[in-house]
């Protein structure tokens, strides 16, 4: 009896087959629904013209394990969530990141974050804590009646009906007499994916302006 | 259709690693890539026609996921790539050396070359699960295959045709 040679599908499978999920990969509804509620959460930037700012906040109980390294320094910045001015106080850590945390009327809202901007040379800087809120003062959020809505700084724009059927939604705020263009696309169930930029993508006349 | 979520975690949870670690080259990552793809399955109101189908979407949604966890600020501290692999079980020198240069293939001839050799998909599927032309999966399937085999030299044979 005559070994056969392996074909490269045999070989490729072969090697590959040691690669193992995780045991533990949820089977839990209420843990899979638990953590599509915390990616809706998760701020994702896209480049902004030359430079690319990179910015993420963590919500609930990512937030409490990023808020476990503490100590740096405090400072108090103003800033817009949900559409409101708050006052947010800030506490640095040693990784580059921050802690967040403000009153949210009784309650005391606390989130974690941090960021970089890269440059046209690919050279990485830390962001401030008031250019990560800055990033993170737009949003979009399903609200509990089944509307959508753009936030952006003291900007409440409902844009239920311009991400119907999987469009790409695409919505210009004036904010000091200069647009900013917002293209955002619904990520399926987990969210959606919103890109901010000074410039159009495409044509200008595509965008739905919004004073 | 749909299958519940249980039955398709067992079948292609190890199937959706492969091709997510593919990408991310992160252990964690890749986990977190099979709990998505299939978090969204279980969300989603999509209709299938057959399983096959649920096959494809499952891989295309774990593609995507996996390109957006790459492209994220916010990625996990992942084991290099050299710690991870002392820890799998490889049944010979020659699976482990293919492994390796696999994945220091560029991730866009390393994907095609996954779900072609791996998942058996022809060509003209994986254009549809990229959404990119056959034309293009043909020339990444070359050049991957031209740089595996001089890496790999003989461990690595030319008789395989494109034409699937």
């Amino acid at each position: 009896m005559t070994n056969q040679p392996m074909s490269n599908k045999e070989k490729y499978k072969q090697a590959f087959s040691v690669l193992h999920a995780s045991c533990d990969i949820s089977l839990e509804v209420e843990k899979m629904e638990r953590k599509a509620e915390r990616n809706k959460k998760v701020f994702r930037m896209r480049p902004v013209a030359a430079a690319c700012i990179c910015a993420c906040l963590l919500f609930g109980s990512m937030a409490t394990a990023y808020a476990t390294d503490l100590g740096g320094i405090r400072e108090k910045v103003s800033t817009w969530i949900h559409g409101e001015k708050v006052d947010v106080d800030v506490t640095e850590n040693k990784d580059g990141g921050y802690h967040f945390s403000y009153k949210d009327g009784d309650n005391e809202q606390e989130f974690g974050g941090g960021g970089v901007s890269i440059d046209e040379n690919g050279k990485e800087s830390a962001l401030s804590a008031e250019e990560i809120l800055d990033e993170a003062g737009s949003e979009v959020v399903t609200e509990k009646d089944g509307t959508v809505r753009l936030y952006f700084h003291e900007h409440k724009v409902d844009i239920t009906e311009l991400v119907k059927g999987g469009k790409t939604c695409k919505v210009a705020i004036i904010e000091d007499g200069n647009p900013v263009y917002f293209d955002i696309k619904s990520n399926g169930s987990i969210g959606y994916e919103m890109t901010r930029s000074d410039e159009p993508t495409g044509g200008k006349d595509a965008y739905k302006v919004v004073e | 259709m749909k299958i519940p979520v249980d039955q398709l975690i067992g079948r292609y949870k190890d199937n959706l690693f492969a091709i997510a670690f593919n990408i991310c080259k992160s252990e964690a990552d890749a986990d977190d890539v099979v709990q998505d793809t299939f978090l969204q399955y279980h969300l989603t109101e999509k209709q299938f026609n057959d399983e096959q189908h649920i096959r494809a979407w499952l891989i295309r949604v774990a593609v995507n996921r996996g390109k957006d966890i790459n492209r994220s600020f916010w990625r996990r501290k992942s084991v290099p790539l050299e710690e991870y692999m002392e820890t799998l079980a490889f049944e010979t020198p020659e699976s482990e050396n293919l492994f390796e240069q696999v994945m220091k293939l560029p991730e866009k001839y390393r994907l095609v070359i996954h779900l072609f050799y791996y998942e058996d998909y022809s060509i003209r599927e994986i254009a549809g699960i990229l959404g990119v032309t056959e034309n293009n999966v043909k020339v990444r399937l070359t050049r991957g295959r031209k740089l595996l085999k001089n890496a790999i030299k003989e461990g690595w044979n030319n008789d395989e045709s494109t034409d699937v």
